[in-house]
Order: structure tokens, then sequence, then C-alpha cells
């Protein structure tokens, strides 16, 4: 379900490298959460996002919700098709729907994330509640 | 997000149908309530294009007997309860003497001196509290809230749905109507009501036989595209249908007047909770006026938004939305009554932004005859 080449936040976003770039998205949790999504609001190529705080917003029919950044760094791409399409969060949040890719300004912070692994059993404690 | 344990919350008769049928639930006026099964938008747009089954147990059920049943009820609601016949409703408000609701409520007669009432489910406490303080004419008052689950069918399809399971055939029955009927063999009562704007049922009848009335309604409704709707396609199909929600459009400050529910404030019916407020500010105007407005620019007004007008705040989102069906963003806000016409620029703080909206007629939407 949650791709092993991810790390992921307590927020329910992910972050796939590939080398400097680490390509934002929210988690298939998140998308289910919110149910049918109608709006995303993003920032800009050359905003700056800062880890752990809010970045951009996701909104469905019913709720708003923040996006956080899982790094810091400068926004090098926006993923411009869910302006017009937004629904695709709810069908491919992990591949098709990326919200943004950063080049990333402090590897330190990665280290911070969780694994598949550590974000299935973070899930399992969160329902449990 | 989803947390629902540490409060003890009421549960309708059908909480595990509604678990079973894959839905998520939440906590709504001190109920745990389905607010979608398959998503909001479809099954939004089922209602309004076929149909959809709600569980609306929640709801509070409130009855009013006896010789001066109805001089009580003609003092503490708005509409005229002496022009309703026996099986017609109505929909009114619960009084304050403030000339706003204390709830609104549908005033079903039964007999001459028998009135069932249905509440908000949030507010079932303290409406009968209210209405037991006003009874100084000695009235019976009962809650009767646990001893009715409440279904509503309702979309373009439901006649033609219910008539497959229910004796007697309901294609007759008018609207703001009820009879007793038997509907999957469960007799009860059945009102042509409902708060989606479009055609539809609503049937009361006891808990016991919830799960035997869904399911026999759902498998009835399935060649028609029937599906299980919640609370979150019920507030969008009321927001287009532009119905007031209790605790958003109406509250202890808001007059009927303002609320535009002038049509239930029976003024001639003689003396009721709050009339000389509603008689002055007939004569002399309202302090505010419920408004619709759309979106002009990108953007979704939720509830509690401050408004822009001229450059100053001049009210709030009472309820904000995309519309589904209508596929435009919307809401319903106060305004002071000399910046409430229709067509007028307004601007809604998104984020701390101000974003374009334009007042609009209500309602939003209107059902095709």
């Amino acid at each position: 379900m949650y791709p092993p080449e991810f790390l992921y936040t307590k927020d329910h976003e992910w972050i796939r490298m590939d080398e400097s770039i680490g390509t934002i998205g929210i988690t298939d949790f998140a998308q289910k959460e919110l149910g049918d999504i109608v709006f995303v609001e993003l920032p800009k190529p050359g905003d700056h996002v800062t880890a752990s705080e809010s970045f951009g917003t996701v909104e469905s029919v019913k709720a708003v919700s923040e996006i956080y950044a899982p790094v810091s760094g400068e926004v090098t791409g926006v993923n411009g098709k869910l302006q017009n399409d937004p629904e695709l969060l709810n069908a491919d949040p992990h591949g098709e729907a990326w919200l943004i890719r950063v080049e990333v300004s402090d590897r330190r912070e990665i280290e911070k994330l969780m694994t598949a692994d550590e974000y299935e059993a973070y899930l399992k404690k969160e329902k449990a509640h | 997000m989803g947390a629902l344990a540490g409060v003890a919350l009421k549960r309708t008769a059908l909480n595990a149908a509604h678990r079973a049928a894959g839905a998520k639930m939440v906590e709504f006026g001190g109920w745990e309530m389905p607010v979608e099964y398959s998503g909001i938008t479809q099954e939004h747009l089922a209602v309004r294009t076929r149909a959809g089954l709600f569980d609306v147990s929640h709801m509070g059920e409130i009855e009013v007997q006896g010789p001066l049943a109805l001089p009580l009820l003609q003092h503490v609601t708005s509409n005229d309860v002496a022009r309703l016949k026996n099986s017609q409703a109505q929909y009114s408000a619960l009084m304050h003497p403030k000339g706003s609701a204390v709830d609104d409520c549908v005033v079903h007669r039964l007999e001459p001196d028998h009135y069932l009432l249905c509440v908000n489910a949030s507010n079932t406490d303290k409406d009968f509290d209210w209405i037991v303080q006003h009874n100084s004419f000695g009235a019976t008052v009962r809650n009767v809230s646990a001893e009715y689950s409440q279904l509503a069918l309702q979309g373009p399809r439901a006649a033609e749905i219910l008539a497959r399971v229910t004796v007697p055939n309901p294609g007759d029955l008018k609207y703001y109507w009820f009879r007793r009927a038997c509907v999957v063999e469960v007799d009860g009562i059945l009102a042509r009501t409902g708060y989606t704007g479009e055609d539809g049922f609503e049937f009361y009848f006891h808990p016991a036989e919830s799960e035997r009335v869904w399911n026999g309604l759902l498998e009835a409704g399935k060649p028609e595209g029937l599906i299980p709707a919640g609370l979150g396609a019920r507030n969008t199909l009321r927001l287009e249908a532009s119905y007031p929600l209790y605790g958003h459009e109406l509250d202890d400050n808001t007059t009927l007047l303002e609320a535009n529910l002038g049509w239930i404030a029976k003024l001639e019916k003689g003396e009721f909770l709050g009339r000389p407020v509603l008689l002055k500010q007939r004569e002399q105007g309202v302090r505010k006026k419920l408004v619709g407005f759309e979106m002009i620019e990108r953007g979704i007004a939720r509830d509690g938004y401050p408004i822009w007008i001229d450059g100053k705040v001049a009210g709030k989102v009472t309820s904000g939305s995309p519309a589904p069906f209508l596929k435009k963003n919307l809401g319903m806000a106060y305004v002071p009554p000399e910046q409430a016409e229709v067509g007028r620029e307004i601007h809604i703080e998104i984020r701390g932004k101000q974003m374009a909206a334009r007042i609009v007629p209500l309602p939003f939407y209107k059902r095709p005859k």
C-alpha cells in the first residue's frame, strides 16, 4: 500500500527523494480521510517551503486541510494537473497526483521522517485511539 | 481525525449497518452518524438525479396531546397550527421571545388534539424543556424520540421505489401530508417531506425494525440506483436548496424575518412567543439579512469566514461549501440589510485573502416541476 521508497510525516504527507530533489504528496490515508477532493492550492516555483510548516491546502467537499512540508527547500516544480483535476488526488495520491518538487536545503531533515513500515504502524496506533 | 473514543455518543439502531456498508462515522449533535458512504459528491448527485436513503433517526420527536395541545402549540410555534388538517404537516419554528428560533421543526397533526413535532437532534432536550416550561395550558408533552427510527428516501425516483414496498401506494400523498403506511411490512408514519430540495418521503417507525426497512428499501431501489447517503450530502443538498440549519443560519440572535422565514411567522394568528419583536421589525426593518452568494474567484467559502463589503467586515459565512450539483462554490451569510441586494459584489476572506463573490437570489436550486 505505502511505497517503501517514500518517507512519511505524521501529518500524512510523503516525500520521494531523487538526488537533491524531493517530490511531495499526500498519503492514501489523507485522501480517504478528506473524501472527494475539489480544490488544491499550491505554492509557485521559486517559493520557499519550511519543514513542518503549511505550504498549501487541499479542500474536499466537507473540509479544508493544510499540507505541511516534510522538509525545507525551494519549490522547483508544481503539479499543474491538479488545478483542473483535483480529484486525481483521490484516484492516485502516491503517483500522478504529486503536489510539488523541492530542492532540499537540509538533508538532515529527511532523517526525522518515517519509513513506510513506521508510517503504517503509526496509522494503526492512530486508528486504535 | 475520526477520534470518537472518550465521548459517550448516542447511536441509531442502524449503526452496525452503516459500518458494514463502509460508512465514515462522525460525531454530530451528540450522535455517531454516517457522514458519507461512497462519497459526498456521488451521494449528492444520486439524490438529485435518482434517489438516496438517509438514516435520520437522530432527529427528535416530541408529542403534544390533550384538549389544550393546540393553544400550547400556537403559543410556542410561529406558524398557524390551526390551519392544519388531520394528516397534514407544516414547517415551523419553536419561538423565543426575542423573535428568534429556539429550533426549527415540522409539526404534524395526527388528531385535532394530538401533534407530533420533529426537531433537530442536538436540540431535542432543550426543545422539550422549552415546551414544558411554557406549558401553562396543561397539555401532555412527551419526548418520544427513543420510540422512533426515521429514514428519509429522497430523489426524483423516490416515489417509484417506495411504491414497490409500501401499502397503500404513496404516489398520491401530497407534499407536506402524511399517513399511516406499511413500508417493507413495517407500520409507521409516512410523510412527504424532506430536507434535500427533491421530492421524497420520511418514514417514522419502531427502532427494532430499522434494519428490515433500511435493507428492504435499498434492495427495492437497486434498479433505480438508490444508494445510502450520509450527513455530508444532506448538508450540501440542503445548502443548494437554501434551507436553514440550526446553529448556522438560525440561532438565539437571529429573528425569523432576518432568516427569510417570514413565511412561517403568521403574525395574524394571534399571540405567540416573539411576535411583538417580529411585528416591530416588520414596521421598522431588520438588523441583518440572510443572503446567498456564489464565489467569482477560485476559492471555497467555509462556515465562519469573514465577509467584506466596501472595505469593512460586514458579517460572516453561516454555511459555505462546494455545491456538487450546481458545480459552484456557494454560501449563505448575514449582511446589513442595506447591502443585501442581489448582484452586489462582496469579498470572502479565505486564509487571509479577499476573494470576490456575488450576492445571488435564493434558493440556489429549485427542482424542476
